[in-house]
This record gives C-alpha cells, sequence and structure tokens, in this order.
C-alpha cells in the first residue's frame, strides 16, 4: 500500500514538474518572442537609430561590446566609436550591424547617411554594407572628402525566403591599434506602395529568387504517368499484403 | 504543414515556427503513452515526460522551423503504434495498427529520409519478430517460424506504405520538377553523390561518437548587443541528460540480455542502430543528428530510473546512473561547492541504503530528476535566447577548449 502510494505521489509530482516546464517555457518564449518582435511603425517605416540603441545594434567579429560606443549626437546624428586600447579589433572583419525582418510582402525603401573617418595613408576605413539573405550593397567612405555626408538610397523587394536586412558597418586598419569612427543620421526603411520610381537604384531580390528556382511555366510538358504507375503498383503490393495477414 | 500554419497564421516568423511547436509538444504525451506501453509503468512513463521536457535539443528544435523534431515526433508516434501493434491480440486492429505505422513511419522518412531508414528497419524488425512467433520472446523455438506468410504480410504492408507514402509527398515534385519516375530515381542519385562529395571537416561539425559526449554543441545563432549582453541559440543539450544516457543505455543492454526483455532489447537496439548507422558515413556532421538516438537514450534513461525507485536497481546501476553528476557538479559549480554537494550527496545515498531499505534507488531517482530540473533552468537562456551577461555565458560554457570539446 505505502509502495503505491509513493509511486502514486511521484507520478503526480513529474506530471506538475513536466506542467510547470511546459508553462515556464512557454510563457518564457511569448515573451522573449514578443520583445524582440520589430513590427513596422504606423507611417510604414522603421527607423534604424531610434530606440534603445545599445539593444538594437550589435557587435561582429572580433569586437567586444566594451570596445564600441555608440551614442546620439546632435540633430539626430549617432556616433559609433571603436575605442583605442583594442589591438584585437582588426584582426579580422569586425564592426557593427542591425537586423530587421521586412515581412510585410513588397517593396522598401532605404535611406540614410553615413561618414566614417578614412585615411589611406594609415590605412583605416569603414563601408556601410546593406545585406539581405546573399545580396549585398556596399558604400565605402570616401578617404578623400572626410567630413562629407555620403547619402545612400536604395530600394529594395526581399526575397521569399530572406524576409529581412541586416545593415551593417564594417571597420579595417592595417594596425591594430587604431580607432575607429562612423556617423549615421537619417538611417531607415521605409515600407513604399507600388514599385519604385524609374530611375531609382532598386533590387528586386524576390524576381531574381523566383527565377532561379524556376516557376511553373513547364508545367504542360510534365508527365506523371510513371510516377502514377509506381503509386499503383506500390497500393497493389499493399493490398497484397493487407489480405495476406 | 509549415505551409499550412503559414497560411493559418501569417508569413511571420511566429506562423513559421507554430508547425513545428504545435509538433514538438505532441512529443512529450506520445513519449508519455509509448514509455507506458513499452515498460507498462505510469511512473517511467511520467519521468519520461518530464526528462524530455528538460532536454534543450528537443526544446529548440520545436522552437525552430527546422526539420529535425518533424522526424522526431512521427518516428515516436510510430513506435508508439508499433508497441501497440505488440500488445495487441486481436489480429483485426493490428492489421490497422500496421498500417497506421506505415503511413507514420512514410512520414517520418519523407520528412529526414537519410537517417529515418533506421526507425523503419528497427520497426520492421519488431514486426517480423513479433508475427514470427505470437508471445514475444527470445526463444529459439519461436525464430524457427520466422519465414511466414504473416511475416511477409506484415513487413510488405509497412514497408509497401512507407514507400507508398514517400512517393505521394513527393508527387508535386514528380510533376513540377523531376518529369516521373526516372527524373524521381535520377534526383535521388544526384543527392547521394552530392552528400558522398561533401568534406569530412567543416565548421561546427563533429564526428558521431562525440555526441553522446556533447563535445562540440554550437550556436545556431548568436547576438552581441552593444548593451554588452550575450544572446544565442544553442544547438546543445541538456549534459547531464546526455552523459547519463551512456550509463543508461549500457544498463538498459544489460537488462535486455539478463531479462530476455524484448522492451530493454528495443531501446537499446534503437540507440545502437542510431550511432551505427553513422561509422560508413564521411561527410561532415552536426551533433542534431545524435537526436533519434538521444531519444532511444531517455527512453531506457527512464526506464532505469523507474527501476531504481521500486527497488529492481542494483548497487552498481545507482553508481553508474549518479556518476554523471560529478562533471556537471564539477565544472557548474565552484570546486568547494561540487565537493560538498558530492560529499553530501555520497553521506545521504550511504546512509539510506544502510538504514532505510529500498530508499537508495528511490533517491537516486529523486536526485538525477531534481538534478536535471535544476540543469534544465540553468541553460534554459541559451535554448530560448533570454539575454545574458557575458560573465553567465561564459559560465555556461564548460567546455571551450581549443580543439573537438569547445561548446563556444
Amino acid at each position: 500500500m505505502s509502495q503505491r502510494f509513493q509511486r502514486h505521489w511521484v507520478e503526480r509530482g513529474c506530471i506538475v514538474a513536466a506542467v510547470l516546464t511546459a508553462t515556464l517555457v512557454c510563457v518564457l518564449s511569448y515573451v522573449l518572442d514578443r520583445s524582440r518582435r520589430l513590427e513596422l511603425a504606423s507611417n510604414g517605416q522603421i527607423d534604424l537609430l531610434k530606440g534603445n540603441l545599445n539593444d538594437r545594434w550589435s557587435v561582429f567579429g572580433a569586437l567586444s561590446a566594451a570596445e564600441v560606443r555608440i551614442k546620439p549626437a546632435d540633430d539626430g546624428i549617432v556616433e559609433v566609436d571603436i575605442l583605442p586600447n583594442t589591438p584585437s579589433w582588426s584582426d579580422e572583419s569586425s564592426g557593427v550591424s542591425q537586423t530587421v525582418g521586412l515581412f510585410s510582402p513588397g517593396w522598401y525603401e532605404f535611406v540614410g547617411e553615413f561618414q566614417a573617418k578614412a585615411n589611406d595613408s594609415e590605412g583605416i576605413g569603414a563601408q556601410l554594407e546593406l545585406h539581405s539573405g546573399r545580396w549585398r550593397f556596399i558604400a565605402k567612405a570616401d578617404s578623400h572628402s572626410t567630413g562629407t555626408w555620403q547619402k545612400i538610397d536604395v530600394y529594395l523587394r526581399p526575397s521569399d525566403s530572406y524576409p529581412g536586412a541586416e545593415v551593417s558597418c564594417r571597420f579595417w586598419a592595417s594596425n591594430g591599434d587604431r580607432t575607429g569612427r562612423a556617423l549615421f543620421r537619417d538611417m531607415r526603411f521605409v515600407k513604399i506602395v507600388g514599385t519604385p520610381p524609374p530611375s531609382a537604384i532598386e533590387f528586386d531580390l524576390q524576381r531574381k529568387e523566383r527565377a532561379r528556382l524556376g516557376g511553373l511555366g513547364h508545367l504542360h510538358n510534365s508527365s506523371l504517368g510513371s510516377a502514377g504507375a509506381a503509386v499503383l503498383f506500390l497500393a497493389t503490393v499493399v493490398g497484397i499484403c493487407w489480405s495476406m495477414l | 504543414m509549415v505551409a499550412l500554419s503559414v497560411r493559418l497564421f501569417g508569413d511571420y516568423p511566429w506562423g513559421w515556427r507554430a508547425a513545428n511547436a504545435l509538433i514538438g509538444t505532441a512529443l512529450v504525451p506520445i513519449t508519455y503513452l509509448l514509455v507506458r506501453r513499452l515498460f507498462r509503468s505510469r511512473l517511467a512513463a511520467s519521468i519520461a515526460a518530464v526528462l524530455l521536457l528538460c532536454e534543450g535539443m528537443f526544446l529548440i528544435s520545436s522552437r525552430l522551423a527546422m526539420i529535425n523534431i518533424v522526424y522526431i515526433t512521427t518516428g515516436a508516434w510510430a513506435y508508439l503504434v508499433l508497441w501497440r501493434f505488440v500488445q495487441d491480440p486481436r489480429p483485426r486492429t493490428r492489421r490497422i495498427e500496421l498500417a497506421a505505422m506505415g503511413l507514420l513511419l512514410g512520414l517520418c522518412v519523407s520528412t529526414k529520409a537519410a537517417i529515418s531508414e533506421v526507425a523503419v528497419l528497427l520497426a520492421l524488425s519488431v514486426v517480423a519478430f513479433t508475427l514470427a512467433d505470437p508471445m514475444p520472446t527470445l526463444s529459439i523455438p519461436g525464430l524457427t517460424n520466422f519465414a511466414t506468410k504473416r511475416v511477409i504480410g506484415g513487413c510488405g504492408l509497412v514497408l509497401g506504405l512507407v514507400l507508398l507514402v514517400y512517393l505521394t509527398v513527393f508527387l508535386i515534385f514528380d510533376w513540377v520538377v523531376w518529369h516521373g519516375i526516372g527524373g524521381f530515381v535520377a534526383y535521388h542519385r544526384h543527392v547521394i553523390q552530392h552528400n558522398l562529395d561533401f568534406p569530412a571537416s567543416f565548421p561546427n561539425a563533429s564526428p558521431f561518437w562525440s555526441w553522446p559526449l556533447l563535445l562540440r554543441p554550437y550556436a545556431y545563432w548568436s547576438k552581441n548587443p552593444l548593451n554588452g549582453s550575450v544572446e544565442v541559440l544553442w544547438c546543445g543539450g541538456n549534459p547531464l541528460l546526455w552523459w547519463a544516457i551512456i550509463p543508461a543505455i549500457l544498463i538498459a543492454g544489460v537488462r535486455g540480455y539478463t531479462h530476455r526483455s524484448v522492451p530493454w532489447i528495443f531501446v537499446t537496439a534503437g540507440y545502437v542502430a542510431n550511432m551505427a548507422m553513422w561509422i560508413p558515413i564521411h561527410r561532415y556532421l552536426f551533433i542534431y543528428s545524435y537526436m533519434p538516438a538521444l531519444y532511444f537514450g531517455l527512453l531506457a534513461l527512464c526506464g532505469d530510473l523507474e527501476q531504481c525507485w521500486i527497488g529492481n536497481a542494483r548497487r552498481w546501476e545507482h553508481l553508474l546512473l549518479l556518476a554523471p553528476l560529478l562533471p556537471c557538479l564539477i565544472l557548474g559549480l565552484r570546486l568547494i561547492w561540487a565537493a560538498l554537494a558530492i560529499f553530501s550527496i555520497s553521506i545521504a545515498y550511504l546512509a539510506l541504503s544502510r538504514r532505510l531499505e529500498g530508499w537508495d534507488g528511490k533517491f537516486v531517482c529523486l536526485i538525477f530528476v531534481f538534478a536535471t530540473l535544476a540543469t534544465f533552468a540553468y541553460f534554459l537562456p541559451l535554448w530560448v535566447d533570454i539575454p545574458l551577461s557575458q560573465t553567465g555565458y561564459m559560465s555556461r560554457m564548460w567546455l571551450n577548449g581549443q580543439g573537438l570539446a569547445n561548446w563556444l
């Protein structure tokens, strides 16, 4: 009797533990996913330089968060500084990035202004990159016109398989002890209605992907005869085996 | 199913992942029912449900839109029907059970053909064995009637349905891409050749023998925000469970051999077969391919723990099951706390084994389940992407050497 009572007690305990664990996982999943979901604002745009920049921007490559400072300056400018005493950051491709989901199908305009400390003779520089799947658009900081803003304005329609984009700023230097600096201004994705204007720089990643995968245009040449025969044969085998049991 | 989920919930990450979340959740009650049939014990089934929920590899696979949890769940469901078939004496319902199992195994193979063949072979072996011998035992006379009409019929029904489902699932490809059965065969030859051409090494890849030791888990995705935290989705499991599965399978094998017990032989054979299939494969592999073997390992582990609870386990089995706690305590706690915990557990175990008969096994079972829950809570941030401090993240990366043993 006592043995049965103990077993019953442990069974109940295990079931309670299972239910609690499942609840914990579900609640955490929901709360965490909700906090990370990036929604389009009511005006149909995602501003990359608003909100808590330290939460939204990440480091990649050899940089650690302690080696980078991102802070809003005047006039909506955001300043990214690679701090000194970081001899490791230039050893591999390093920088800061932000990923956004572009889940609403259609065209997006990416606009932004960028300037970076660049000097060819010192071997330092930076470039702004826009990635979406395998595609990338690169704007390299001009070392001859330091201090002037480079405006980027491109249109892209994300592919079906990668409905998102990553904006990154990559820094480099010939010596590890150099610092890096970049300024961003007015950087955002805007969902547009219809197609981009005729003179705009545009990248239709959806069309490219669909062309690569092939469409249904050659359906009329297809034949289901042999596959149908195979299905029929297997169905007969199944029927015979069923009757043997 | 993902397409259906996207249709229902929208073309958003939540919609992509909802189907797998449901399928992964279904694995818990399926496992409960399977273990209840397998070991005829609700206690073992309850323990299995807890262990499965606390295993991070299954959790993360249920949270991502990847195929692994689908073939594991359909495979487990097929095993559940298989054991219903084994324990069902009525010939009429048995036929339906075989058909249902064939359909489920067909879905399993359609999801991941390269691994699921082991599930089919295992199921066919049990079907053949059961039909050849109405009372499933390992007696030699039972084996003499092996090639009977019923065996051929049963195995043919299952195999035929597996192939039929596989062909039907890919019928749209036959139609659009392959242009009939010739294209179907050519595609599969191409896939096999493509896999043979893969190199042996790749970043984050690991040899199959290293999987039970959890030497090379890796991050599916990671992010280092400028706020100094670390966010990661870790393709790794609960180390206590992974390391305990090695002795659990050993114990299951010994039990199967000494007691001539088909359920114990089944879980051992399932584990061994799912590991052995990798021996001839020389392309690079990733640790998530251990999941089918891991599943059998968990079945063995819950059976072993239930035997501990009811007092059927011997001293060496207790010690083997407690042994994986040692590395977890040493790597997870500071040395002084680990030593204290090990000392306390040893004293408690010795005291119980001398003073209270049968309580030593219960202690092993309870301490193991408790430690599993604690380890799960500790590693949970790595599976559900809870931001961690750099220190918190590094303290969870128990192995971070230069070679294969690296969790980073």
